[in-house]
């Protein structure tokens, strides 16, 4: 069964279509990657699913788990973001607050969630070494962590909450590239291991084709081409994908040697 | 990150006049009334005598009546009348302090933001100095030093207000002055005080015209607060804070000869505020 | 941080040499004569030889400049011509009741202004917002002194809710007289468990005070609305939104803090423009504070008095915008890793 569901998403600003999505599904242990150059549409798809686009009309139908996000109350929305699905955003340290202990951030998510005390701190240990961090990092500020620490920590807010949906909104593109590497890892590990689901938005196809399971390519607010990676690398159908992939020169044969 | 991009704006007439905002436009409509008031001051006010000289001993204290709409004061003028022509006064000060310091705070500043350097650093530290005074007490100095009078006003409030502009000016104009268009008027070899006039001055005024308008809300209540303390305008030019000391002892028995020229006072410093205010909101956007 | 310290420090010790020149400066502007002044019309020519050589002022500029100066970080700040006491004295006995008004105003407007652009910030755009920020609005424009006849008149005078002047019951003085720790009255009356004379304070504060409160209650709303709105557009409000926070956690328990700064640097310039605006309010108020004595001053152009009053205030501004500086690197992790 399919975590997240997409059913006809249309998104709007005033009568200008900023996304639209027939259909998307995230099943447990996959990586969907949406793909696509900036304002395309795809931050705003990923963002849909939590019910964060402000000042936009949405139509259609997104399921996450059994709750149906456009039609749940707003307290509802707020109990299932972070616990049922997870976001971790492009910039890791502006994403995190500057005057805040990543330790007091993790603990007051957990208490909103209503994991308290020892619990609570049992569970920030678990998950932060589970993202190989040393515990000792909760007690620091965002400034005094290096960019692939703060993205780590911030999937380890995903996996303390208990969240089976991660939603990684360009999780690598302002990190150096050793540190996406790592990133990457992480990522790959706990899909394989904890069986998460994995939305990820990226214009970096070298990163898709290491991690994503299936290619969702967008262009303009509208889906152009979907398909197993494999397959969108492999045989591109449409002209734009092609494009993508001819502007990663060693892309293509890579991917269709794995 | 791919934001949601703003929807293209139609710009059709009616269309950007909602798009400014109302505040804005509350504020300039507000203001507008106050400036044709002070205008028509002389063929409006019931008794334009009254806005100099003439005492009336008879009529003193009147409360407000069909014939005295806000009442009249200790000597029988029409409150009306003065608060009416009070506002040319309060508009020429505010008028004259602005455009004074403005001028020079505009220069100081965008010499210091084009040369940059030691010229930056020599400017922006004596500004420091000047703000280090908050604007009432350095008038107050100056004002004691010179005689009292609207002249003296208008000096001491400019004297204390053109670092502001000279300070905002200079971070603005050093900003435009990396851009590109100034680069290559300086390659073609276009003197400074060329590219300084022609390119750097107009492209950083804006928040300078808006500070403006915020900071005529300040002068006006400096000004009133200066003659407030009998260190401006003297009997019998008719300016607000000058009335609210002449009637504060009458507060309690006439109120009225205190209540309007405050009011008065109030919503003017509001309007200006209201239209800086909508103006700010405006151009951050 | 100690880089930025000390050249944080050097900036302000350059700030107040130039306030010393420019309050000499003014000073030296006087129409008429201190000798005069200090002296009195009737005075023989060779009592007003002997004021001259007094207050030096036979002696080139530079050199009186200098005398100034020397006089001046040697604690001598002249002689007050209408108090004929120096004026050091009077400005530290006349200061700490500034303080106590100014700092009740304070209060009042950080406690009212914050939870206002909290609710302005929480409505953007609807009429909470739209009430807050026409009442700040009205709250600058508002000309201070009016307000305090208005004030008096009405809720003093008129309705006897509370004393219409002076800073305590000058009769309780003889009934439970108060020792002294601070010279700012209501503390002093606080660590010396004087009741009478902390309540009848406290009452004598309350209309100077919320006058003043006024215009910094304004500036405050209207900064406190800013900073919020422009914190939660930032990254980490969505994630904090996407943690499964509302609008007003976000606001209180995100945001708050980090808009919190900017607000408090404002506090430092709006301390030493209320301390100014407060002198207007003495007057009305006879409060017996640096305005009162201002006021006194200006009337009988006591030069040495308006230049000590005015040299107060200038370093009174310097010195709490570096205090404010160095708090905020307490408050705000960034700074401090300058």
């Amino acid at each position: 069964m399919s975590l997240i569901s997409v059913r006809d998403l249309v998104v709007r600003i005033g009568d200008r279509v900023i996304a639209s999505v027939p259909e998307l599904d995230v099943a447990a242990g996959e990586c969907v990657a949406l793909v696509g150059e900036s304002g395309s549409g795809k931050t705003t798809t990923l963002l849909a699913t939590l019910g964060l686009v402000r000042g936009a009309d949405v139509s259609g139908k997104i399921t996450v788990g059994d709750v149906d996000v456009l039609a749940a109350s707003p307290a509802r929305l707020r109990e299932i973001r972070g616990s049922r699905a997870a976001l971790v955003m492009q910039s890791p340290q502006a994403a995190l607050n500057p005057t805040m202990r990543l330790g007091t951030l993790m603990r007051r998510a957990l208490a909103r969630h209503g994991v308290k005390g020892a619990a609570a701190r049992e569970r920030a240990r678990e998950a932060v070494r589970a993202v190989l961090l040393d515990p000792e990092i909760l007690r620091r500020y965002p400034h005094q962590v290096s960019g692939g620490q703060a993205q780590r920590f911030a999937i380890a807010l995903a996996l303390a909450l208990g969240a089976q949906v991660v939603l990684a909104d360009e999780p690598t593109s302002a990190l150096d590239v050793t540190v996406q590497a790592e990133v990457v890892a992480v990522l790959r590990r706990l899909r394989d291991e904890r069986g998460l689901a994995m939305l990820l938005v990226s214009h970096d196809l070298a990163l898709v084709s290491t991690i994503a399971d299936r290619v969702v390519v967008m262009r303009d607010g509208a889906v152009v081409e979907s398909g197993s990676a494999a397959d969108v690398f492999g045989r591109p159908r449409d002209p734009y994908t092609r494009e993508l992939i001819a502007a990663v020169p060693a892309l293509p044969e890579s991917a269709e040697e794995r | 990150m791919t934001a949601p991009a703003l929807p293209a704006f139609r710009r059709t007439p009616l269309r950007r006049l909602a798009g400014v905002d109302r505040l804005a436009v509350a504020g300039a409509v507000l203001l507008a009334l106050i400036v044709l008031a002070a205008l028509l001051a002389p063929w409006i006010a019931p008794y334009p005598e009254d806005g100099g000289s003439a005492t009336h001993p008879l009529e003193a204290l009147l409360p407000p009546s069909g014939a005295h709409w806000f009442g009249t004061d200790q000597v029988g003028r029409d409150v009306l009348s003065r608060v009416l022509f009070g506002a040319r006064t309060s508009l020429l000060i505010a008028v004259a302090v602005l455009a004074v310091s403005g001028v020079a705070g505009v220069l100081l500043g965008v010499v210091a933001g084009y040369a940059g350097g030691w010229v930056r650093d020599v400017i922006m530290r004596v500004t420091d100095i000047f703000l280090a005074f908050p604007a009432l007490l350095l008038s107050l100095a100056l004002a004691v030093v010179l005689q009292p009078s609207v002249t003296t006003v208008i000096v001491a409030i400019a004297v204390t207000w053109w670092p502001w502009y000279a300070r905002l000016t200079a971070s603005v104009a050093a900003s435009v002055s990396t851009r590109g268009f100034v680069d290559s008027a300086r390659c073609l070899g276009v003197p400074a005080p060329l590219i300084v006039l022609r390119h750097v001055l107009p492209n950083s005024l804006t928040p300078v015209l808006v500070q403006l308008s915020l900071d005529g809300g300040g002068v006006i209540l400096t000004a009133a607060a200066l003659s407030y303390l009998g260190l401006g305008a003297h009997e019998p030019t008719p300016e607000w804070g000058l009335m609210v000391q002449q009637g504060q002892s009458l507060f309690t028995t006439d109120w009225w000869v205190v209540t309007f020229p405050g009011l008065a006072i109030l919503l003017t410093a509001f309007a200006f505020n209201v239209l800086g205010e909508g103006l700010r909101a405006r151009l951050s956007r | 941080m100690p880089k930025y310290l000390i050249r944080r420090l050097g900036q302000a010790v350059l700030v107040v040499a130039g306030v010393i020149v420019l309050t000499f400066a003014i000073m030296r502007l006087v129409p008429g004569d201190p000798a005069v002044a200090y002296a009195g019309p009737k005075a023989t020519a060779a009592e007003l030889a002997e004021a001259r050589q007094r207050f030096g002022l036979d002696d080139p500029l530079p050199v009186q400049l200098w005398n100034y100066v020397r006089d001046l970080l040697g604690g001598d700040w002249g002689t007050s011509l209408h108090t004929r006491q120096p004026v050091r004295d009077d400005l530290l006995q006349a200061f700490p009741a500034s303080l106590e008004l100014v700092g009740a105003a304070l209060i009042i407007a950080l406690v009212v202004g914050i939870p206002l652009g909290i609710a302005a910030a929480r409505y953007k755009g609807r009429l909470p917002d739209l009430t807050v920020r026409l009442s700040s609005m009205l709250a600058v424009s508002v000309p201070v002194f009016w307000l305090a006849l208005a004030l008096q008149t009405v809720f003093a005078s008129g309705l006897g809710w509370f004393p219409v002047a002076g800073e305590y019951d000058a009769s309780l003085d003889q009934t439970s007289p108060l020792s002294l720790y601070t010279n700012i009255t209501a503390v002093d009356a606080l660590i010396g468990g004087n009741w009478p004379i902390l309540t009848s304070t406290l009452s004598h504060l309350v209309l100077p005070a919320l006058v003043i409160a006024a215009y910094p209650a304004g500036v405050v709303a209207q900064m406190t609305r800013a900073a919020l709105i422009e914190e939660s557009s930032r990254d980490h409000a969505r994630l904090e939104r996407a943690l499964g926070f509302g609008e007003t956690a976000v606001l209180t328990r995100f945001a708050l803090r980090p808009a919190l700064n900017p607000v408090l640097s404002l506090i430092a310039l709006v301390f030493a423009y209320s301390i100014v605006n407060g002198f207007l309010v003495e007057a009305v108020f006879n409060w017996p504070g640096l305005g009162r004595y201002a006021a006194d001053s200006i009337r009988s152009l006591d030069t040495p008095a308006i230049a000590g009053v005015t040299l107060l205030v200038a370093v009174l501004y310097v010195v709490a915008n570096l205090a404010v500086d160095l708090v905020q690197g307490l408050v705000d992790p960034r700074v401090r890793a300058r």
